[in-house]
C-alpha cells in the first residue's frame, strides 16, 4: 500500500514536471519579440537561420519541446550564448556546475540552521502562549520575518566583517578547497537568509503547537507524570509539524532560486544569480533549462517532505491507502 | 479504613467572557485504599472538572480552586506543577473516556507506553518493553508483542481503551480516576473494560474512580456512588442502598431514563425533561427544581444542604423520597 | 540516571559551540598579497566579445587580456598603441595603421595586418573561416555601407606584413577613435576569433596578462602574467609587475567597500552612485581614491517604439519632471555633477557649448503641463514603469526619479529586479520604457553618436521617431563640424530622446599597499589616465606587503 502512494505521488510529480515544462516552451515562444533580434541584432540571414534551428524556432512548439527535453534528460541544458549563437558560447551545464552546488549548500545550511532554531523557538512559544513572554517575542518575529534579508546580511556584514573583523564579506570558498573557510565563508549569508525564517517557521510551530496543546493525548501524558520539556518534544511537536513541513519545502524551493539577493551582496553567485543573469542577457535556453530545474526541485522537495512526514505521521500513510 | 485521597469542599471556577463560570461547587468526598466510587452526573454536571481540577492538572490564570485535596495525607492543591506531577503516574492515574483521541496518534504504542517506565520509574529500555509486553497481556491484548509496534490507529476502539488502562497502571498507581472510560465504547466491549478495570483493582488492590453518566456502568462494579448535579454532590450512598434507597428525586430521574437490558421493546427511555442550570447564573434555590416534580415553593427561594439520613446515605433535598422499609 | 547523562550532553553541546566560535573567530585570512591582486568589480561577465557591450569593469578586466589599435593618453588624446604610426588622407577616406613589430598574441600568434583584417572581418560578420559567425557591430562605425565580402575586400587591405589601409566609402574624421572607442574593439589572436569563443573562455590577446579561468563562473576571471608582454615600465623593466590579477564580481558596492576595508581586496571600482560608500572610504586612511573626468553622462534613454514615450509629450513631461541637482545630490552624495545637456561641458554635443542653453531643465510647472498633454493626446494617464537591477543604489536612484514623476503628476513604479514571471508577463526587452543609459561621451561625439544611434543592442530596436535625426549625425559624423553637431544634438533635446541627469567620472579605490596605478608609460610617450574611459592600466600595478 505504502509504495502504491508513492508511485502514485511519484507519477503525479512526473505530469506536473511535464506541464510545468511544457508551458514554459510555449511561454518562451509567446513572449514578444523575436529571440533572434535579441540574442543576434546585427546577424546576416544565415545566421539568423542557424539560431533559428538551434532555438528550435524552425519546428512546432511540440517537436521542439520533446528535442528539448530530450536534451535535459541526456543533460544538456542547452547553451549560454555569448552573443554568437553559433556554438560561441558555454554548455549550461558547466555553469550550474558552478552554481547549483552552491545554492544548494546555502539552501540546506539554512534550512537546518532555521529549522533547528526555530524548533525550540516556536516549542517555547506555544509552551508559554499567551503569557507576556509569548506575546513579547510573538511581535518580535513577527517584526523580524518582514525585515529583508539583504538588510541583516548588509548589517551582519558590517558589524561582524568589518568592525570585529571575525569572518569574510564577500565571497565563497568551496568545502573540498578549504572546509573550515568554506563554513566561514558561509555563515553570515546563511544566518542572514535563516533569521526571516527562524521568525516564519517558530510562528508557524506555535500556532500548530498550540492546537496539539489542547488535544487529551497531551493530557493523558501529563497525567502519566512525564515532564513538560518530554511531553512537548515527544508528544506535541510531531503531531504539530505538518505546517511547518510544507513550508519549510516551498521555502526550499525558493531558495534555490530566490536567494538572489543575498548572493549577489555576498558575491556567492549561485542559481539565483545565474537565473537573473540569463534572464538580463535574454539566455532563451538557459532559462527554460534553469526555469524547469527549479519545478524539479519544488517537486522534490515535495516530495521529500511529503514521504517525511508519512514518516513523521502514520496517520498520513493509513488515510491515503 | 483510613481514606487515600480525599477533597474537602473543592470548589472550581473558570473566568469566561460570561463572568464566573461555577463547575464545581464544594465537593466533599473520599476514596479509601481499594475502595471504587462511582460518580454519577449529567455530562457538564462537573465530574471531568473535578477530578482535573483534584489531580491539579487543570490550572491557570483562568482557573480558580479553593478547597483541599489530600492524597494520603499530602495537601495537593497548594503544590506546583512540577511537585504535584511526582503522584501522576505513579500514584494516582488516569483514563481518559474517549480511547481515540487520549492516545498519541503518531507513536507507537510501544514507544508511549514504555516512555513512563523509562521515565518515572527509571527502568532501561529493554526491561521497559517487557514489562509493556506483560501489561498487556494482563489487560488481555492478544499478540502484545506485534502490538507494540502498532499505531494506535491500528486498533479498534476497546483495544485502545485497554492499551490506555494498560498504560494507566503501568506505574502501579494506589489510585486509578477513570473517567468515562467506556462512553466511546459499543455495549459488548462496555462490559469487557468494566469487567477488566474490576479485576484489576481485585489484582492490583487500588482504588478506583469510575466517572460516568450512566448509573447502570458503576451499578455492578463499584462499592460506594455519588450523584454530581450542577457541581455538587446531591447523593452520596453505598451503591445498594443507592439503588434500593434511593432518596434523591433527581436520582429517581436518573434511574428511569437507564435503558435497561431486559426492557421490552418499544418501551421509550424517559431522559429527564429540562435542562441543568446555567453554570454561570448564581441561585439560591435547589439546582433541581425546575426540573423536579416534587418541588415546592421552598425548594425555589432555599438551597437544600447535604445530608445524612442516619444510615451513611447523603442526600441534598427538602422532600427526600420514602425509604422502603427494609 | 537521566539528569547525568542530559548534563553530559550539555557539556558536550558546551564544548562544541565553543569549538564553533573559536572557529569563525581566526582572523580571516588578507588578500593574498604581492605578486596577486585581488579587484573588485560591479559588474557581470557577460562576454568580452566585439559585439557585446561590456561596461568599464568589464571593459578594464578586458583590456588587460586584449589591446587596441589606438588608445587614449592622460590628456584624451587619441594615440596609436598596438599600431606604430596611424595616417589619413585629407579627405578623411583613406587610414593607414602601421602596426609595431615584434608584437606576440598569448598562443604566439605574431600581430600582423593579416590578424588586424581577421578581426576586421570577424566584427563584420564576414569572417572567411567562420561565416556569419560574429555580426557587425557598432563600435567601428565608419565600415557604413559594407555589407559583402567583396565590398570589404576592397575597404581594407593589408600593405605589407605590418601595414593595413581602409579605404572608406565615405569620409570618417574619428577614424582612428573608432578603433578605441573606449577599449571595446581589441584585437584578438586569429585563433581565438575560429574558436568563436572571442573571450567567453578563452581568448588570446596581446595584453600584460592572459586568462586563466574565466566565464563558466560569471563572478571571477582570473588572469595570469603574460612572460612576453610587449610594453616596459619607465625603468624598461619588465611588465607585468604582478602575478595573477582577479577580478571579482561583487553588486553590492557596500560590500565592496567593506572588503576592501577588511583587506579580502586590493582594489574596487565603483561608480558616483556610491556616493555614500565613497564618502566614507574618503576618511579612511588606509585607502586611496581615484576619481576619472566627470565625462560619462547617465541619461535616459526612451523607448519610442511603444507607449508611452512614442509619444514627444510623455517623452517631454519626463524630462521636465526630473530635478537633476537634486537627483545627483540622491544619488552620488557630492560626488557627480548635475547634467543638463548631453556630454561633458566641451563636448561637441552639449549645446551650452555654442552659448546656446537649449538643453532640458527641470520645471515642474512645464512638466505637468506636458503630463496633461499627453492625457489630452491619448486618453491615458501617463504611466512609467522604471528598471532596478539587483543594486541598492539602483533602486534608491530610480525610487528618487519614481517620486518626482509622481510630483509631476504621472504615475509610476518601480519594476523589481527581473523576476522570471516579469520576464514571461512582459517578454525580454519590450519590459524598458526608459532606461538608465550611461554614454561615455568624452571629447569626443564618435562614440556618442553611437549610442544616439545604434543603441540596439541593449534595447532591441529602439529608433528615432524623427527621421532626420540619423541623416543629421551621419552628416555630423563625415564632417565633424562643430555646427552640424550642435544642429542634431538641439533636435535630440527639443525631442527629449535622452534625458541626461548627471555626469560622473569613474572611481578606482585602492588599498594604499597598492602602488603603480597609472604609472606605465605609453609607447608614445605619456600615460594613460588612472581612470580612464577603459578603466585602469594594469601593467605596472603591485601590492607590497
Ligand atoms: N476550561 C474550561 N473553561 C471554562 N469552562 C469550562 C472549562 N472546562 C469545563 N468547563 C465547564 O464546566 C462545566 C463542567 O464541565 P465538565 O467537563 O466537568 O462536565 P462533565 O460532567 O465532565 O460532562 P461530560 O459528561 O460531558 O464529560 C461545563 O459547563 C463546562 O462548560
Ligand atoms: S429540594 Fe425540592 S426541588 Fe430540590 S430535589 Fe428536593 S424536592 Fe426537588
Ligand atoms: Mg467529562
Amino acid at each position: 500500500m505504502k509504495y502504491r502512494v508513492a508511485l502514485k505521488n511519484l507519477a503525479k510529480a512526473v505530469l506536473v514536471l511535464f506541464l510545468v515544462t511544457f508551458s514554459i516552451s510555449i511561454l518562451v515562444r509567446w513572449l514578444p519579440g523575436d529571440p533572434i533580434e535579441i540574442l543576434m541584432p546585427f546577424a546576416t540571414e544565415e545566421g539568423r537561420a542557424a539560431l533559428r534551428a538551434e532555438l528550435g524556432l524552425d519546428i512546432n512548439v511540440v517537436q521542439y519541446y520533446f528535442s528539448w527535453l530530450f536534451d535535459l534528460l541526456r543533460g544538456d541544458f542547452g547553451v549560454w550564448y555569448a552573443s554568437t549563437g553559433d556554438g560561441g558560447g558555454v554548455p549550461v551545464r558547466s555553469m550550474l556546475a558552478v552554481a547549483l552546488p552552491r545554492s544548494l549548500l546555502i539552501m540546506l545550511y539554512t534550512m537546518v540552521v532555521s529549522i533547528v532554531f526555530a524548533v525550540p523557538l516556536g516549542i517555547f512559544l506555544a509552551y508559554r502562549a499567551e503569557t507576556r513572554t509569548d506575546k513579547t517575542i510573538s511581535n518580535v518575529l513577527f517584526a523580524v520575518s518582514s525585515i529583508p534579508s539583504f538588510a541583516i546580511g548588509l548589517a551582519l556584514a558590517f558589524v561582524v566583517g568589518v568592525q570585529l573583523d571575525l569572518l569574510p564579506v564577500i565571497g565563497y570558498v568551496p568545502f573540498a578547497e578549504n572546509p573550515s573557510e568554506h563554513f566561514r565563508s558561509l555563515v553570515m549569508p546563511v544566518v542572514s537568509l535563516s533569521i526571516g525564517l527562524i521568525a516564519t517557521f517558530s510562528r508557524l510551530l506555535r500556532v500548530d503547537m498550540i492546537a496539539t496543546l489542547r488535544e487529551d493525548f497531551v493530557t493523558m501524558a501529563s497525567s502519566k507524570g512525564l515532564s513538560n520539556m518530554w511531553i512537548l518534544w515527544r508528544h506535541v511537536l510531531r503531531p504539530s509539524s505538518s505546517t511547518l513541513m510544507t513550508s519549510a519545502a516551498l521555502q526550499m524551493g525558493a531558495l534555490i532560486g530566490g536567494a538572489v539577493v543575498i548572493e549577489s551582496v555576498f558575491a556567492l553567485n549561485g542559481f539565483g544569480m545565474l537565473l537573473t543573469t540569463a534572464i538580463a542577457t535574454r539566455q532563451y535556453l538557459a532559462i527554460q533549462s534553469l526555469v524547469a530545474l527549479i519545478a524539479i526541485a519544488y517537486i522534490v522537495f515535495n516530495l521529500i517532505v511529503d514521504v517525511l512526514y508519512a514518516v513523521v505521521d502514520p496517520r498520513v500513510r493509513g488515510g491515503r491507502g | 479504613m483510613s481514606a487515600l485521597f480525599e477533597l474537602e469542599n473543592l470548589r472550581v471556577q473558570f473566568d469566561t467572557k460570561r463572568g464566573k463560570l461555577h463547575a464545581v461547587r464544594g465537593v466533599t468526598l473520599h476514596i479509601a485504599a481499594g475502595e471504587c466510587l462511582g460518580i454519577v452526573g449529567e455530562s457538564g454536571s462537573g465530574k471531568t472538572v473535578m477530578w482535573r481540577a483534584a489531580m491539579g492538572l487543570l490550572r491557570g490564570k483562568k482557573v480558580h480552586r479553593s478547597g483541599s485535596v489530600r492524597f494520603s495525607g499530602r495537601e495537593l492543591l497548594p503544590m506546583s506543577a512540577k511537585e504535584v506531577r511526582h503522584f501522576w503516574g505513579t500514584e494516582i492515574a488516569m483514563v481518559f473516556q474517549d480511547p481515540m483521541t487520549a492516545l498519541n496518534p503518531v507513536r507507537r504504542i510501544g514507544s508511549q507506553f514504555s516512555e513512563a517506565l523509562v521515565k518515572r520509574l527509571g527502568m532501561d529500555k529493554a526491561a521497559a518493553n517487557e514489562r509493556v509486553v506483560e501489561l498487556l497481556r494482563l489487560v488481555r491484548m492478544p499478540e502484545p508483542e506485534k502490538l507494540v509496534r502498532k499505531y494506535p490507529l491500528q486498533l479498534s476502539g476497546g483495544m485502545r481503551q485497554r492499551v490506555m488502562i494498560a498504560m494507566a497502571i503501568a506505574c502501579n498507581p494506589k489510585l486509578l480516576l477513570a473517567d468515562e472510560p467506556t462512553t466511546a465504547l459499543d455495549v459488548t466491549v462496555q462490559a469487557q473494560v468494566l469487567e477488566l478495570l474490576s479485576d484489576l483493582r481485585e489484582k492490583l488492590g487500588m482504588g478506583m474512580v469510575i466517572v460516568t453518566h450512566d448509573l447502570g456502568i458503576v451499578a455492578g462494579h463499584s462499592d460506594r456512588i455519588a450523584v454530581l448535579y450542577a457541581g455538587e454532590v446531591v447523593e452520596l450512598a453505598t451503591t445498594r442502598s443507592l439503588f434500593a434507597r434511593t432518596r434523591m428525586p433527581y436520582t429517581e430521574a436518573l434511574l428511569k431514563s437507564i435503558p435497561r437490558l431486559d426492557g421490552k421493546r418499544g418501551e421509550t427511555l424517559q431522559a429527564i425533561e429540562g435542562a441543568p442550570p446555567d453554570p454561570v447564573a448564581q441561585t439560591v434555590a435547589c439546582f433541581f427544581a425546575p426540573r423536579c416534580r416534587y418541588a415546592t415553593e421552598k425548594c425555589r427561594t432555599e438551597h437544600p444542604e447535604l445530608l445524612d439520613d442516619g444510615t451513611g446515605h447523603w442526600y441534598r433535598c427538602f422532600y427526600p423520597l420514602k425509604a422502603p422499609a427494609q | 540516571m537521566n539528569k547525568l547523562s542530559r548534563g553530559n550532553h550539555r557539556k558536550v553541546a558546551f564544548v562544541m559551540a565553543m569549538a564553533l566560535v573559536a572557529s569563525l573567530s581566526q582572523v580571516a585570512p588578507a588578500a593574498a598579497k604581492g605578486d596577486d591582486i585581488v579587484i573588485l568589480i560591479g559588474e557581470k561577465d557577460s562576454g568580452w566579445c566585439a559585439q557585446d557591450s561590456p561596461g568599464l569593469d568589464q571593459i578594464s578586466a578586458k583590456n588587460a587580456v586584449a589591446e587596441t589599435l589606438t588608445i587614449m593618453n592622460e590628456k584624451g588624446k587619441i594615440v596609436p598603441y598596438l599600431a606604430k604610426t596611424v595616417e589619413n588622407s585629407a579627405d578623411f577616406k583613406t587610414w593607414k595603421f602601421t602596426l609595431r613589430e615584434g608584437i606576440y598574441f598569448h598562443d604566439g600568434e605574431e600581430l600582423t595586418a593579416a590578424t588586424v583584417l581577421a578581426n576586421v572581418a570577424a566584427n563584420l560578420g564576414l569572417n572567411p573561416l567562420i561565416p556569419a559567425s560574429l555580426p557587425a557591430i557598432a563600435w567601428q562605425d565608419g565600415f557604413g555601407g559594407v555589407t559583402s565580402l567583396a565590398q570589404f575586400a576592397a575597404k581594407a587591405q593589408a600593405l605589407g606584413k605590418y601595414v593595413v589601409q581602409f579605404n572608406l566609402p565615405a569620409p570618417r574624421p574619428l577614424f582612428n577613435e573608432s578603433w578605441y572607442a573606449n577599449g571595446r574593439p581589441v584585437i584578438w589572436s586569429t585563433k581565438t576569433l575560429q574558436t568563436k569563443a572571442c573571450g567567453t573562455t578563452v581568448g588570446a590577446g596581446t595584453g600584460p596578462f592572459k586568462i586563466r579561468s574565466k566565464g563558466v563562473d560569471q563572478f571571477q576571471t582570473v588572469l595570469e602574467a603574460n612572460p612576453n608582454y610587449w610594453r616596459k615600465d619607465a625603468a624598461g623593466k619588465r611588465l607585468p609587475k604582478a602575478a595573477t590579477v582577479t577580478y571579482k564580481v561583487v553588486l553590492d558596492a557596500a560590500q565592496r567597500t567593506n572588503a576592501l576595508v577588511k583587506g579580502q581586496a586590493d582594489i574596487a571600482t565603483f561608480g558616483a552612485s556610491s556616493g555614500p560608500q565613497l564618502n566614507e572610504m574618503k576618511k579612511n586612511a588606509k585607502l586611496v581614491l581615484f576619481e576619472g573626468r566627470r565625462d560619462t553622462t547617465w541619461s535616459f534613454h526612451m523607448n519610442t517604439t511603444a507607449a508611452p514615450f512614442n509619444s514627444k509629450s510623455a517623452r517631454l513631461a519626463f524630462s521636465y519632471a526630473i530635478d537633476r541637482e537634486a537627483l545627483a545630490k540622491v544619488v552620488a552624495k557630492g560626488n557627480a555633477d548635475a547634467a543638463y545637456c548631453f556630454g561633458a561641458t566641451y563636448h561637441p554635443y552639449n549645446l551650452s557649448n555654442g552659448g546656446k542653453k537649449k538643453c532640458a531643465t527641470f520645471d515642474l510647472a512645464k512638466a505637468k503641463q506636458y503630463v496633461a498633454a499627453y492625457k489630452t493626446e491619448t486618453g491615458k494617464d501617463l504611466t512609467v514603469l522604471l528598471p532596478t537591477t539587483e543594486s541598492t543604489e539602483s533602486a534608491k536612484a530610480n525610487q528618487a526619479v519614481c517620486n518626482m514623476l509622481k510630483k509631476a503628476g504621472a504615475a509610476c513604479s518601480l519594476m523589481p529586479p527581473v523576476t522570471a514571471t516579469a520576464v514571461i508577463l512582459r517578454g525580454f526587452a519590450l519590459q524598458q520604457q526608459v532606461s538608465w543609459f550611461n554614454v561615455v561621451a568624452g571629447y569626443s561625439p564618435a562614440f556618442a553618436d553611437l549610442f544616439s544611434r545604434k543603441t540596439n543592442l541593449e534595447l532591441s530596436g529602439f529608433r528615432f521617431t524623427n527621421p532626420g535625426l540619423a541623416a543629421c549625425f551621419q552628416t555630423a559624423l563625415e564632417t565633424n563640424a562643430a555646427a552640424k553637431y550642435q544642429e542634431c544634438a538641439a533636435v535630440l533635446h527639443g525631442e527629449a530622446y535622452w534625458v541626461p541627469t548627471y555626469n560622473e567620472g569613474g572611481f578606482i579605490v585602492a588599498r594604499n599597499t597598492v602602488t603603480g596605478l597609472g604609472e606605465t608609460p605609453l609607447p608614445v610617450g605619456g600615460k594613460r589616465p588612472v581612470v580612464g574611459l577603459s578603466g585602469f592600466d594594469i601593467a605596472s600595478v603591485k601590492v607590497s606587503d
